[in-house]
């Protein structure tokens, strides 16, 4: 609808709920890509339990939402210190996507039609996957495997502007960012739920005078949180560069469980919320 | 006859026999954190293949030639022919639009069958590497599959690989292949700091195709994990030419990308 959807960041996080699919819209494929932040620092500071995340490459926020403990399976492909360690402790299940598996399966969510059919699709990946099940092609009998739709109870964003209905421009940050270019609209479009946290929120003229207009309509959007620095440690193009020596300590922390339990503590449970966070960073 | 250089390294050997196994006007794939196959493909392009194309990040045919600057993936995506969306190179793929395709596995079997996925088990790993992104894709659609392994041993030149996250070959060869419906032709060359290898069409088995300078064919098969096939007079891998070596360490690669895991 195109009502007014201006949230704050907790009352977005709590249409996540527990067990239930969370797409990340823009996955940190560059130092700017759209990653909400502040609202995964949200998610685990509520406490979300057995979400499985479903993105197109695990950066830093997969990293912090394995290590928060909120997730129990992963679909994509990826890297991280905390990563790792689940993976070989067992904690969280993994599935790995293909390029291909991970775009069709977003175009299909984005189209509304259950799955998008490859022929000869065979590896360990598809032989794990009942959801893709091989069939004959009704047209001349070729062996297809049907890649089914990704469709996340939740997907999120976040944006350099939104208007308070959910209209959304992303700027320059994702140009050549292969991934996210087509993820950040797709995914959000694919998701039975959007929500969008934005640097700015401007007046809808503002949008429709500007030469590109809006990129994503208000109608995928169910919630819009204004959040300035809101992909910290991340970066907004024309907004603010990434914070890597923040990447730096991250990661750092994150080797080990002893020294990732500390990160957590004083970087995101202990604040309230986004303030107090950027409080600890530097950042205000 | 060619003027081959004689203090060349073994990076320079493969990316060189790379670049020779790429052929004029082809379009090349590039697969996810492979700099020697970068580097090989601009020494392709600065040789015998002006016209090959490549497919670089977001970019369709970037005049990348100089690997030096450290923000040569910004000036590859500004003297690009277009942008590359990928849902574009998926339809080049699946169309059978895309000659060459060059990855890096962490492992790889007799069939070609490829990991790099993980050690272990699927449940509870040893390791985790960064997972298939392309490669899943790419063996089975494009129609030249290269790959290169900086360490050949026993571990990655594996009896068994522990995931396949890239389907190969099989017992029955390319007719196989082509009766479960794979289109592309799968791994044709593997180069790693040892020797090339190829494929038996008929059987899927890797074989011998030559051994670097040096190296023994004992210390190949010791270092290999299951029995390689052979021809009955093994050839000796052609070594870069001056020309080749000049243009890595002077103009393409001073910095020395193309070493990484070598």
């Amino acid at each position: 609808m195109r009502d007014e959807k201006l949230k704050t960041l907790a009352e977005a996080a709590s249409l996540i709920r527990d067990g239930t699919s969370l797409g990340i819209a823009s996955p940190a494929v560059s130092a700017d890509a759209l990653v909400p932040m502040a609202l995964i620092h949200e998610i685990i500071r509520q406490g979300k339990r057995r979400l499985v995340l479903r993105t197109a490459m695990a950066s830093l926020e997969a990293d912090l939402l394995i290590g928060g403990g909120c997730l129990s399976e992963i679909h994509f492909f990826g890297f991280g210190p905390c990563y790792r360690r689940a993976s070989a402790e067992g904690t969280v299940r993994t599935r790995e996507e293909s390029e291909f598996t991970a775009w069709l399966g977003v175009l299909a969510g984005s189209l509304g039609i259950d799955f998008i059919p490859l022929p000869g699709y065979q590896n360990d990946m598809a032989r794990e996957r009942s959801e893709w099940p091989t069939f004959p092609s009704p047209l001349d009998g070729k062996e297809l495997v049907a890649i089914s739709a990704i469709v996340p109870d939740v997907a999120v964003l976040h944006v350099p502007r939104a208007d308070a209905y959910g209209n959304v421009q992303l700027g320059d940050t994702n140009r050549g960012n292969v991934a996210a270019e087509f993820t950040a609209t797709r995914m959000m479009q694919a998701a039975k739920h959007g929500i969008v946290t934005a640097e700015e929120i401007v007046p809808t003229d503002e949008i429709r005078r500007s030469q590109q207009g809006a990129d994503l309509l208000y109608n995928e959007v169910d919630a819009v949180v204004h959040v300035p620095r809101g992909a910290h440690p991340y970066g907004v193009a024309d907004c603010y560069a990434a914070d890597s020596r923040h990447i730096k300590t991250y990661l750092e922390a994150a080797q080990s469980s002893d020294t990732f339990r500390k990160y957590l503590q004083h970087h995101i449970l202990e604040p309230s919320g986004h303030r107090e966070y950027l409080d600890r960073v530097g950042q205000v | 006859m060619s003027d081959y250089a004689t203090d060349y390294t073994v990076d320079e050997l493969v990316t060189a026999s790379i670049a020779r196994n790429i052929q004029n006007g082809e379009l090349i794939q590039q697969g996810g954190n492979t700099p020697l196959a970068i580097v090989a493909v601009a020494l392709a392009r600065l040789t015998h293949a002006p016209r090959a194309v490549y497919n670089f990040l977001g970019s369709i045919d970037p005049l990348l030639y100089e690997l030096d600057d450290p923000n040569f993936v910004e000036a590859g995506s500004e003297t690009a022919l277009m942008p590359l969306e990928f849902l574009h190179a998926i339809g080049m793929a699946l169309r059978g639009k895309i000659d060459v395709f060059t990855g890096m596995p962490a492992q790889i079997d007799q069939y070609g069958n490829v990991n790099i996925s993980l050690i272990g088990d699927p449940a509870k790993t040893r390791a985790r590497f960064p997972g298939g992104y392309g490669i899943p894709d790419w063996i089975l659609y494009v129609r030249r599959v290269f790959f290169y392994l900086p360490r050949h041993t026993t571990q990655t030149f594996a009896e068994r690989v522990d995931y396949i996250t890239g389907t190969g070959h099989f017992p029955g060869g390319l007719a196989e292949r082509r009766r479960r419906g794979i289109p592309g032709q799968g791994p044709e060359k593997i180069f790693s700091n040892l020797a090339v290898l190829g494929f038996d069409p008929e059987t899927g088995r890797m074989r011998i195709e030559s051994i670097h300078p040096g190296v023994s064919a004992e210390d190949l098969r010791s270092n290999t994990g299951f029995e390689l096939l052979a021809p009955a007079e093994i050839p000796e891998t052609e070594p870069p030419t001056r020309e080749q070596v000049d243009l890595l360490r002077n103009r393409i690669d001073p910095k020395g990308l193309r070493k990484q895991r070598f």
